[in-house]
């Protein structure tokens, strides 16, 4: 009880008390245990907070509450550790006294940083290039260890890494198996061609990871994914140990994402795999694009994620994609986990324009695109769907809307649940859909 | 009052140099440092240095990024900086003074140009604390810090631009000591306060870039530190 009032999300034991000793207790260890202090040092002395960031976020547009500003939510912890871990800090504390670290302080960052999306954009319009994203991971990461995490993604995590099925949706093998039968079956009464998910082949070049989700609700991205991989004839495979990609560590915790990547890392070596190939996944492929090298002793393994792989496989002309089959218009949605950095603009963009003659642009997009309101693990918290449709979600429905086009393209489980949801709530005249899905509709199987 | 000029011109104004200098060079120092270190430690040791570096000129010149959104208080925030940076290194007077103490010199700016730019960063500055005054959400991430170097500014820019004016209201001593005296004060600051941007802010994106770059070993670190060993159950 108490835990739907304290906390805006659920958490499994609400602590109520001692909070400040152990957030601090915490956050030492951290500090001494990782390379945190640097960026914490540089950050504290130099942040001017002119609130340029301000109007670059979805949330503070949506709220117009001065503590939703992005540079007001990283003041949070980084007054703290001003204040509690610099020799200034103390000194100015000893002649003016206060601004320890409180109750309420807690409750604030507890909220402010699950508020956040943490999609990164008010990182990149931050003149001074203060990483709030950074900030507000960090916040998580010494909350989580204090057993403040929503408990959506700490159950879905753990079952991940010490449950049976070791995936978050909690699939068992036997019913991947199952599932995977059903793919075939599909394909074959839709697109008449025989293929078969290749389950544990040994020296693949690429060892395919999906987020598993996938298996229960994005038949048609699977299903799109196997038959571009089967007609290219490209080597792959899935692995039995572990068929998810989703990485929740990269929204709350270091601990969790090194756990989670070393496992993808296993299964891959176990299959001696070449590399490792992301399914249509924002944060799945950012975890393991960005940090696999991180936790992986130095062993170069190369992470791709599969529109890089399909759109080299167009270009090589080795797909048979119809391209009289769309004729609906067509807008691309950026997860915010590829396209951020940059690094998945273009190959989208390119693939949509081989086959489907009516593409709209969003604005903005890209490397500036808007937020679905579900990132940073905030689309798997049930609880706080009101808020991801009515505040977070709010710009990206306006910048649906405004496209009038009839398919949005979102090639992300977090984004594909949000946005589906989005239109529904805002009763918008589109259906969303993975990149695949539309691949799977028109490519020519004969 | 001429003695207290003197002082202040004088033995003043070296040690507030001095400390301005020498506080910049160790913060310079200390952050190369972090950095180095952030970098060594990390288990991925692939910097996109370059990416980092054309994102902190695109944010230096208002030419791409800063004129996207927010033209009017990125243009004011830029002048301010120009003005900020360029009158006090380049003004006619300000040359002869180091000539004169230090034997050393550079190009100066033409005097009608000086005047303009004195004029534009007060009006810059202005601006910059409406902003902080008038509007509530700005008002509420403000604190006592930005208004007062902001008005410490305006105090340096008015007094020296008004010294040698005819219709000067105070006398030319007066305005004098108020100049330079709030001009160390400021100098005096700037390592200690979030003025330090001015030299940092080179760095800051080089130092986001690798603070991504963790230490591979830190979870199971953290784990002994709090629990006792390095594999915990959640």
């Amino acid at each position: 009880m108490g835990n739907e009032k304290k906390y805006p999300y659920y958490i499994e034991n609400a602590v109520e008390h001692g909070r400040v000793r152990e957030f601090l207790n915490i956050f030492a260890a951290l500090l001494e245990n990782s390379s945190y202090r640097s960026i914490l040092n540089l950050y504290s002395r130099i942040n001017m907070k002119c609130s340029r960031c301000a109007s670059e976020c979805m949330i503070y547009e949506a709220t117009g509450r001065p503590e939703d500003i992005p540079c007001y939510r990283s003041s949070i912890l980084l007054r703290i550790y001003k204040r509690h871990f610099t020799p200034g800090g103390w000194l100015k504390a000893k002649f003016t006294g206060g601004s320890e670290l409180t109750e309420s302080d807690i409750d604030e960052m507890l909220e402010s940083y699950y508020n956040c999306t943490a999609c990164g954009r008010c990182t990149r319009y931050c003149p001074m290039g203060i990483d709030h994203r950074l900030i507000v991971r960090l916040g998580r990461y010494i909350m989580s260890e204090m057993g403040i995490v929503p408990k959506a993604l700490l159950v879905s995590t753990r079952e991940q890494l010490q449950g049976e099925t070791g995936n978050t949706s909690a699939v068992p093998l036997r019913a991947l198996k199952t599932t995977l039968e059903f793919l075939e079956e599909e394909i074959e009464e839709i697109k008449g061609a025989k293929i078969k998910f290749p389950l544990d082949v040994q020296d693949a070049e690429y060892v395919f990871f999906a987020p598993v989700s996938d298996y229960l609700m994005e038949a048609d991205t699977l299903m799109g994914i196997a038959c571009v991989l089967e007609q290219a004839g490209v080597s792959w495979t899935l692995a039995s140990g572990n068929y998810d990609a989703i990485n929740y560590g990269l929204f709350y915790s270091d601990t969790a994402m090194g756990d989670i990547l070393r496992k993808m890392i296993d299964e891959t070596r176990r299959l001696n795999g070449r590399k490792i190939l992301i399914g249509e996944c924002g944060h799945a492929s950012r975890a393991a694009h960005d940090f696999l090298p991180t936790y992986n002793d130095g062993e170069e393994l190369p992470v791709v994620n599969i529109m890089e792989l399909t759109l080299s496989l167009i270009e090589d002309g080795r797909l048979n994609i119809d391209g009289d089959v769309i004729t609906e218009s067509v807008t691309y949605h950026d997860p915010c986990n590829i396209s951020r950095s940059g690094w998945i603009v273009e190959q989208p963009r390119k693939i949509i324009n081989s086959f489907i003659d009516n593409f709209i642009e969003m604005t903005p997009n890209g490397m500036d695109n808007y937020c679905c309101g579900g990132g940073g693990g905030t689309v798997s918290i049930n609880e706080v769907k009101k808020y991801r449709m009515e505040v977070a979600g709010k710009k990206k429905a306006e910048q649906l809307r405004d496209t009038g086009a009839d398919i949005v393209v979102t090639p992300c489980a977090n984004c594909k649940k949000q946005v589906g949801e989005l239109i529904s709530h805002y009763k918008l005249p589109m259906r969303h859909a993975g990149l695949h899905d539309l691949i799977f509709e028109a490519i020519k199987m004969e | 009052m001429d003695k207290f000029l003197e002082f202040s011109t004088g033995p003043l104004f070296r040690f507030c140099f001095s400390l301005f200098i020498l506080g910049l060079i160790r913060l310079i120092i200390i952050t190369f440092i972090d950095i180095r270190r952030t970098a060594s430690a990390a288990g991925d040791k692939s910097f996109k240095y370059g990416q980092a570096l054309a994102s902190t000129f695109d944010w230096m010149l208002p030419v791409r990024q800063i004129l996207k959104t927010r033209v009017f208080f990125s243009l004011t925030s830029f002048i301010f900086h120009a003005g900020l940076i360029i009158v006090p290194i380049f003004l006619l007077e300000h040359v002869l003074l180091w000539k004169k103490g230090a034997g050393v010199s550079w190009p100066f700016l033409n005097s009608t140009v000086s005047d303009i730019l004195t004029v534009l960063t007060v009006i810059a500055a202005c601006i910059l604390l409406c902003y902080r005054i008038f509007s509530s959400t700005r008002r509420f991430i403000s604190d006592r810090q930005d208004y007062f170097f902001l008005i410490l500014i305006m105090i340096i820019f008015v007094s020296g631009f008004i010294v040698p004016r005819s219709y000067n209201p105070l006398s030319y001593q007066a305005s004098m000591l108020v100049h330079v005296l709030s001009g160390n004060l400021l100098l005096a600051l700037i390592p200690f306060t979030r003025l330090s941007h001015s030299v940092l802010y080179p760095f800051i994106r080089i130092a986001s870039e690798t603070a991504w770059h963790f230490q591979g070993d830190a979870g199971k670190k953290l784990n002994k530190t709090l629990y006792g060993e390095e594999n915990r159950k959640i």
